[in-house]
């Protein structure tokens, strides 16, 4: 399949966006080319500035973001995508909140003050934060409402403290509610806190409860009491597990569970997962860092039935004949023959759902499939003034997808207040769109030495298996040396570097089709309508050949610039 | 903290030569077993700058040019490095030349190989440019926009011929002396001018001292230095111009070498079902009247590196292998020494000449040495100014082909016939009966 842009047609801004794979993929639209290449030019500061600039949790990310950007990386048709969340991380020890001189604040610059709305937030978790911090620079009054002891949601709660330790949490949070967010943790709206009082008391409410319940498969013996979910266990310290742990799910929440359970003490961990191994979702270091402590991953496999006299003490389980029904929906089946394996505890990490049922009962409602409020795709709900975000918007996702949607959905907060002239604060985006090529002028022209092919993805450093074991809150893995970030990071393919032609300077001597070591150029004569070059952008690394091999500089590279 | 992977010193050690100040002053393009090395190489080394970084698949099928202009680039190459050795044992003089040849075969190192491997190189260009003519002229790549490099390669015919004729006389011996005798008389036959000429050439009107001393001056001068400059010519429009006509469908095998031959990136993207689509942006339209004018889409090429450079080598190997078998197995004739005063019958021009010399025999001198000949050569020389249609095919040629093909025909059968079916005062003898014929 081709997908082509015409020279006379227009779209091109578009397309240029879409060619920058790392950025059009993220969610939020970091540009992870542009710190990439920050960090290879040695500029940290830039680097942890560019990272910042759309996302309010990077040093959060740096260390469990799931990376979208590098499943879309084109340098996957080389060898494998470039390490962008560990360069992150490298971004971060430079200018993050866990250091001493943090840059944080630097992205917004002096927070606007109030404009007379207020918004409250039901939900502390990522999708609430990241809407507060954007509605609040936006000149709005900000009220976040947190059941927990804590802000963070699944970040705190859900996420394992050896991934994501607490003190960088912590530090990221506070810089957050430091640009004056108000917070009342420890309140259970409905019953510390009425709904009425919250719609009384502000001009809108945002509700970003999230799907912090764990589901279990409908299998015999999936309520009996050695059968826990993942995210209960995860959340409460005090649940211990009794070898031999099995963790039914292939996602992210199982690695984790499996993982802690393993600190916990058991012994034996394995992991059953339905995927194929290459079909698992989790980052590839994610699976070896849990192989390493031991845990076992069985894939292609389903549960069938979870069995034992008084106690737990075995699960059946099967083959896995295909995972999708004809419609394409997940809906492994299973075969016929079952292997017995010995089980203490088993938890479930296949899937969550909501426990915030406020709204059960309205007769307009109909919930969604996790049990939360239906919205549209900005947020809006069919209850005035009452906006959903995060994992209760869209059901159970990454952090990086919970982020986005608060501030997609900040952003329609805003613009609704707007309307209803209660805000009237001039629209301030929290990031400007880049709007039209300018050459490089040779500058950071991509000339690649012939080996940057030969530049392996930099291993993580990861502590050893014992020691992690030991100390179960001890992070995992390590921060790249700026050097291997640096080699790492030289990996980039620069697909945010233009290939443009003016082309009242060409000749059409097509001396750049010859010398280009990809044959992405072509040109075609278009019968009395001219010559037409093209450019193949998918197999294009930028090396520069046939900027360099223009004879009459018609070629030249070119970015994108605000 | 371990950093797992850790490289091994062999391979730590490698890569610091291998980005170290000086190898990367030295060796700019290390790496060539990847796509971009190879462009890089071949855009970036002086020797392979002669190539384009990629050529048509078709140019490695041999039959696309059967090789011969190379041959022919690979026999001079041979022949001044055979010449210079035989330089150093060569006086032009009349009393020494000769002396000189003797002593070649007895005295000096691997003298008589270098003097025979020397002559067959001589020999077998001529026969390899004359061959390289008729395939350009088969395929009819004098066409547009290749009709100037045709003519430069009849320069370059004239100039081999000139470089034959000259160093035929350096021997000094009776065959020498005779063959130039015969082939400068011809220059004699030029109107008005002829006498003139000739003693331009030969510096008095016989062949003598000056004679040979202009000779040899021309052979290893001036021609050396004529035929550089043209030769450079010539290679950078066969370069310029897209270096094959592109006139035969590659097969199979040569698919497969392509194939082979690409970078994992493109092979990948384009096999690769799952991949996302690729993205092709339309860079711009040029419609200025100044664009050269022809297409060029990258679907079936080749990297030179290695593809067409491995088959040159191995040309330029054989070829080399040929003549030095030849210099070995056959001795190059030398006999007795010059005498002015007694004429061997039959005197014989070079073979190359011989058939004007069988023309001579059958109409005035001066048709059959000068206007003929000259006739031949502005006749291929208008050629690709004539002949204007695009149509390439020999079929499409017919008639063209047939004339030009009656014409080399003639050539061809009076040169046998001077060459082997003529004995003493140029009388009609039958080679198996006694053979008056020296290479």
């Amino acid at each position: 399949m081709i997908a082509r842009l015409n020279a006379d047609a227009s779209g091109e801004a578009e397309w240029f966006a879409a060619t920058i794979s790392c950025n059009a993929a993220c969610p939020v639209g970091t540009d992870a080319a542009g710190y990439v290449q920050a960090i290879e030019a040695g500029d940290f500061d830039l680097a942890y500035d560019l990272a910042r600039a759309h996302n309010p949790f990077p040093s959060v990310c740096g260390r469990i973001c799931s990376a979208p950007c590098e499943k879309a990386c084109r340098r996957a048709v080389v060898d494998a995508p470039v390490a962008i969340r560990a360069l992150k991380r490298v971004a971060t020890s430079h200018g993050g909140v866990e250091t001493t001189k943090s840059r944080w604040s630097l992205a917004h610059g002096e927070v606007p003050p109030t404009r007379g709305a207020s918004v409250g937030i039901i939900g502390g978790g990522p999708a609430g934060l990241a809407a507060a911090y954007a509605l609040r620079l936006r000149g709005c009054a900000v009220a976040v409402y947190e059941r927990d002891a804590e802000l963070g949601g699944m970040l705190r709660y859900g996420i394992p403290a050896f991934r994501l330790p607490r003190d960088v949490l912590d530090a990221e949070i506070a810089a957050l509610v430091a640009t004056g967010i108000g917070v009342r943790t420890g309140c259970t709206v409905g019953v510390d806190i009425s709904y009425d009082t919250l719609m009384a008391g502000h001009d809108a409410l945002l509700v970003t409860a999230g799907c912090s319940t764990g589901r279990r498969l409908p299998i015999p013996g999936a309520d009996r009491a050695e059968v826990t979910t993942a995210v209960a266990m995860l959340r409460d310290v005090a649940v211990v597990v009794a070898s031999p742990v099995v963790v039914i799910g292939g996602g992210s929440v199982a690695f984790d569970a499996a993982r802690t359970a393993r600190r916990r003490g058991a012994a034996s961990v394995t992991i059953v997962a339905p995927e194929s191994r290459s079909a698992l979702t989790v980052p590839v270091e994610e699976l070896h860092d849990a192989e390493q402590e031991g845990i076992v991953v069985r894939t292609g496999i389903g549960v069938r039935e979870i069995g034992g006299l008084d106690m737990v003490t075995h699960v059946l389980l099967s083959f896995v004949r295909s995972l999708r029904d004809s419609q394409g929906r997940f809906r492994p089946e299973l075969d016929e023959a079952r292997e017995v394996m010995p089980a203490g505890a088993v938890i479930f990490a296949v899937g969550q759902y909501t426990d915030d049922h406020s709204f059960d009962g309205i007769p307009s409602v109909v919930p969604t499939p996790w049990g939360g409020l239906p919205s549209d795709a900005r947020g809006r709900t069919p209850i005035a003034r009452i906006y959903v975000a995060g994992d209760l918007q869209s059901g159970p996702g990454d952090l990086i997808d919970a982020i986005a949607s608060g501030q997609r959905v900040a952003e329609t907060i805003a613009s609704d207040l707007e309307a209803r002239r209660m805000l009237t604060a001039p629209a301030r985006l929290p990031m400007a769109e880049p709007t039209q090529l300018a050459s490089t002028q040779g500058v950071g022209g991509s000339r690649y030495r012939s080996d940057y092919d030969r530049i392996r993805r930099q291993a993580l450093p990861v502590i050893d298996a014992e020691s992690r074991l030991c100390d179960g809150d001890r992070e995992v893995e390590g921060l790249l040396t700026a050097a291997a970030a640096r080699r790492e990071a030289t990996r980039c393919l620069r697909c945010n570097t233009h290939i443009v032609l003016d082309a009242a300077r060409c000749i059409a001597c097509a001396l750049c089709v010859d010398v280009c070591p990809f044959s992405c150029l072509s040109l075609h004569d278009e019968q009395g309508r001219g010559f037409m070059l093209s450019l193949d952008e998918t197999a294009c690394v930028r090396c520069g050949l046939c900027v360099d091999r223009c004879p009459t500089s018609a070629l030249d590279f070119a970015r994108s610039v605000s | 903290m371990t950093a797992p992977n850790a490289e091994g010193i062999s391979t730590r050690l490698r890569r610091a030569v291998r980005e170290s100040t000086l190898y990367r002053s030295i060796v700019r393009t290390p790496h060539f077993d990847s796509p971009l090395g190879r462009a890089q190489r071949a855009f970036g080394n002086v020797f392979l700058h002669v190539y384009p970084v990629r050529v048509p698949d078709t140019l490695l099928r041999v039959r696309s040019t059967w090789r011969l202009g190379f041959i022919s680039t690979v026999l001079f190459g041979i022949l001044l490095v055979t010449g210079t050795y035989l330089m150093f044992f060569y006086t032009p003089a009349v009393t020494m030349a000769y002396g000189d040849m003797q002593r070649l075969r007895s005295q000096v190192g691997f003298g008589q190989l270098i003097r025979n491997t020397h002559r067959w190189s001589a020999h077998l260009m001529v026969l390899a440019v004359v061959l390289h003519m008729a395939r350009v002229f088969w395929h009819g790549a004098y066409k547009s926009p290749r009709e100037f490099n045709w003519v430069i390669g009849l320069a370059l015919l004239v100039i081999t011929l000139a470089y034959s004729f000259t160093g035929y006389l350096l021997p000094w011996d009776q065959l020498a002396y005779w063959a130039v005798t015969v082939g400068s008389d011809l220059v004699h036959y030029v109107p008005v001018i002829g006498g003139w000429l000739r003693s331009l050439l030969l510096g008095g009107v016989t062949i003598g001292q000056s004679a040979l001393l202009r000779f040899y001056v021309l052979h290893i001068a001036v021609l050396t230095a004529m035929f550089g400059v043209v030769l450079s010519v010539h290679l950078w429009r066969v370069r310029k111009d897209g270096f094959a006509p592109g006139t035969i469908a590659p097969r199979g095998r040569d698919r497969e070498v392509r194939i082979e031959g690409q970078d994992q990136m493109s092979r990948e993207t384009t096999l690769d079902e799952t991949s996302p689509p690729r993205r092709v942006r339309e860079l711009g339209r040029v419609t200025s009247s100044s664009a050269a004018t022809h297409e060029r889409t990258p679907t079936n090429e080749v990297f030179t590196w290695p593809h067409l450079l491995v088959r040159h080598q191995v040309v330029a190997l054989l070829t080399t292998c040929v003549v030095i078998a030849m210099g070995v197995l056959f001795e190059a004739p030398l006999r007795e020494h010059a005498n002015v005063n007694y004429t061997p019958e039959p005197a014989k021009a070079p073979w190359y000449f011989v058939g004007i010399q069988e023309l001579l025999a059958h109409f005035d001198p001066v048709v059959s040495g000068v206007l003929a000949p000259a006739a031949l050569f502005v006749i291929l020389a208008a050629l690709p100014y004539v002949d204007r249609d695009p149509a390439w095919e020999p079929q499409a040629r017919r008639p063209l082909v047939a004339t030009i093909g009656m014409v080399a025909l003639v050539a061809l059968a009076l040169t046998v016939i001077g060459a082997f079916f003529r004995g003493p005062g140029w009388a009609f003898v039958l080679p198996w009966e006694h053979l008056y014929f020296e290479p």
